[in-house]
């Protein structure tokens, strides 16, 4: 079996050509650091060939810890792609002599000179061609499509991946490169590196986004209508009419159309509000806007003990815990990244906005939408405090941060389409996979008695779930959850928590008081992430942590919810936003007497 | 040398860099004899321009790189 592993600067392109010559559809991203763990997979058409995706690095060895568990792979190998950026030409030769001294075969391939030449630059491709063994391959990774493409691609780096000699850098770029005199979009920078206008900018796009996403008459609104109705009339309806036609027995009906089915549209209608979501993140991601709006933010972070690459932990957060957690790895240190991992659960992810919009819709619509609103900012605020208590508890080593912009990109049609595709997929196949199985252990459980015998719609309260949970009730008790349904929703929860859509519609939950939905929302907020996330947090910072996490973010949902039940909830959240406004105000009266000792001593 | 006050497109020179400083930098070809220019300070730190990319320094970083 050869492997082949493909490196280079970061942001050049690997992963899409990855994808390219894999079929896969890794996530690609507009600045640097998207990739945070080498990806392998099989090449297209060539038995016994695996290709490998690397995070970006400068050279064999760095200093981040994904840069340093990348190496190995360049060692063991049987050949290296090096891809850089024709405006990075320098980088990318200077690499490619690197992976020359550690003995491997090797080529080198030199992505978007379209873009150089734009910008006015070019190579003197015949010249360059001549400091090589083998001549460097260039390519525009991200206009190939065809298969015949793809395939002469393939042969292309195959015949050509072989031994090299090193290569004089300084006298290639001295004779062969003529650098880009500018930037492309160059004047968006007035916008994006200016502070002010930068967040006005960013906040109201948001805005725009937010209200298409979960507004009254946003466009995800009507399509999630739609999609609703498609799904009862193309699903629902059929099945039904076939089980009547054939007879089939009223239990296997009810497991279906009960169980199952309607267990899936009541998650499904929310997957056009997350996509409108994850548009907004793609786009900025892909602009090259992200990456600025993360260094303009490092001063707010260095306040929190943290720098700007959290940002981007955070934001990933929002996608899925998981990929926030593995987004950590860019972190200089390991303080750094178990404080970073410490502060995720409280943003809340893609699967737990829905339910909390459905269940805030059982008070009314409006609330349903400021509430989703509250939980994005809420939950950012709520996790820098984690990270500045963390900070306080813990003195880590001050982390500085350097990072290379990334240009500014159209976002194709083309992109948004993929990247949409690759969001849809996801979100099915869990749906299937864990919602739907949760949802038939659920329907089989509450079908059972506690001697083993089935029991109709009506008799739920003798199940053998309902006997379990009504004695965990007793717990949740002075949290304000004295009904055994919300218990074994929450357990449910723990699994994937769109579950608790689909555990409302299959336990009957039409109703609830608003103290105990109050409750019941504070604690479905905060407490710990799905066991996706938890397993994850086990790989990445130890058995140890994960069991702080889950005991932690246990005992403050309890707290939360204990405080909203016998206090009411004016007093919980004034209790948590006061939290937040004090130490928000402490860092703030630190940093402007920082910066007025700052100017007198440096001029800043 | 108060470098930082100056209104933006200011060579200046990297100095009192320590081993680790040193190679990050280098990734970025920032030395300590690189001539870079500012193009924009902000509350975070500085953006210098090298050859065609943008890189921006962390503001304490910046702080103990740049100024003599």
């Amino acid at each position: 079996m050869k492997e082949i592993v493909i490196t280079g600067p970061p942001n050049c392109g690997k992963t899409t050509l990855f994808n390219l010559l894999t079929g896969k559809n890794e996530r690609v991203g507009n600045w640097q650091g998207v990739t945070v763990k080498a990806v392998s997979s099989n090449l297209i058409g060539k038995k016994g060939v695996i290709i490998t995706d690397l995070p970006g690095s400068f050279a064999e060895g760095n200093y981040t810890l994904e840069q340093k568990n990348a190496a190995k792979y360049l060692y063991k190998c049987y050949g290296v792609i090096v891809l850089c950026e024709a405006q990075n030409l320098k980088a990318g030769i200077e690499l490619f002599n690197r992976v020359v001294k550690l003995n491997k075969n090797v080529l080198l391939v030199i992505n978007m000179y379209g873009e150089l030449k734009r910008g006015g630059g070019s190579i003197n491709f015949k010249k360059l061609n001549g400091f090589f063994n083998c001549f460097p391959v260039c390519v525009e990774v991200n206009k190939i499509s065809s298969k015949s493409a793809v395939n002469q691609l393939i042969e292309g780096l195959l015949t050509n991946i072989i031994e090299q000699k090193s290569v004089h850098c300084e006298q290639i770029i001295a004779q062969c490169f003529k650098p880009a005199n500018s930037m492309q979009y160059a004047f968006l920078d007035k916008i994006f590196l200016n502070g002010a206008w930068a967040f006005i900018f960013t906040f109201f796009s948001f805005a725009i986004f937010f209200y298409c996403a979960f507004g009254k008459y946003g466009i995800a609104g009507l399509i999630s209508h739609l999609v609703e109705q498609l799904f009862i009339c193309a699903v629902n309806q059929p099945i039904a009419r076939l089980f009547t036609v054939f007879g089939v027995s009223n239990f296997i009906c009810a497991f279906i159309l009960e169980g199952l089915l309607s267990g899936v549209l009541s998650v499904l209608v929310f997957l056009p509000r997350l996509a409108v979501c994850y548009l907004f993140i793609f786009i900025a991601e892909q602009s090259g806007v992200l990456a600025r709006l993360a260094f303009l933010l490092n001063f707010a972070f260095s306040r929190f003990n943290t720098t700007g690459r959290t940002f981007f932990s955070l934001i990933s957060c929002y996608g899925c815990t998981v990929s926030g957690i593995l987004q950590t790895n860019t972190c200089a240190n390991k303080e750094e990244k178990l404080g970073v991992c410490l502060s995720l659960p409280f943003i809340p992810c893609s699967a737990k906005l829905p339910v909390i919009l459905y269940l805030c819709n059982f008070a009314n619509q409006v609330f349903g939408f400021w509430s989703v609103f509250f939980a994005i900012v809420g939950g950012f605020l709520c996790s820098l405090v984690v990270l500045w208590a963390y900070g306080k508890i813990i003195k880590n080593k001050k982390s500085f941060y350097v990072i290379s912009f990334p240009p500014y990109r159209v976002v194709s049609a083309k992109s948004i389409l993929k990247a949409l595709q690759k969001f849809v997929k996801e979100f099915i196949i869990r749906l299937v996979a864990i919602v739907a199985l949760v949802n038939c252990f659920l329907f089989l459980l509450t079908s059972l008695s506690t001697d083993f015998k089935f029991l109709n719609g009506e008799q739920i309260e003798f199940s053998i779930l309902a006997v379990v949970c009504k004695r965990l009730a007793i717990i949740f008790k002075p949290a304000g959850l004295n009904d055994w349904r919300l218990v074994l929703s929450l357990i449910v929860g723990l699994f994937a928590k769109e579950s608790v859509i689909s555990a409302f519609t299959l336990l009957g939950i039409k109703t609830i008081n608003k103290s105990t939905l109050i409750s019941f929302l504070l604690f479905f907020a905060i407490y710990p992430p799905c066991i996706n996330a938890l397993a994850t947090y086990k790989a990445e910072c130890g058995k140890k942590f994960t069991i702080i996490i889950f005991l932690l973010y246990f005992t403050l949902a309890y707290l939360a919810a204990a405080i909203a039940n016998y206090l009411g909830l004016l007093f919980a959240v004034a209790l948590i936003l006061s939290a937040c406004f004090v130490a928000l105000a402490v860092q703030s009266f630190k940093f402007s007497v920082h910066s007025k000792k700052s100017k007198k001593i440096e001029g800043f | 040398m108060n470098l930082l006050n100056a209104n933006g497109n200011v060579e200046i020179v990297l100095i009192k860099l320590n081993k680790q400083e040193k190679t990050q930098l280098a990734n970025y070809y920032l030395t300590e004899k690189t001539r870079i220019k500012i193009i924009k300070k902000c509350l975070s730190g500085v953006i210098v321009q090298v050859g065609v990319n943008q890189v921006a320094i962390d503001k304490e970083w910046a702080g103990s790189i740049l100024v003599k």
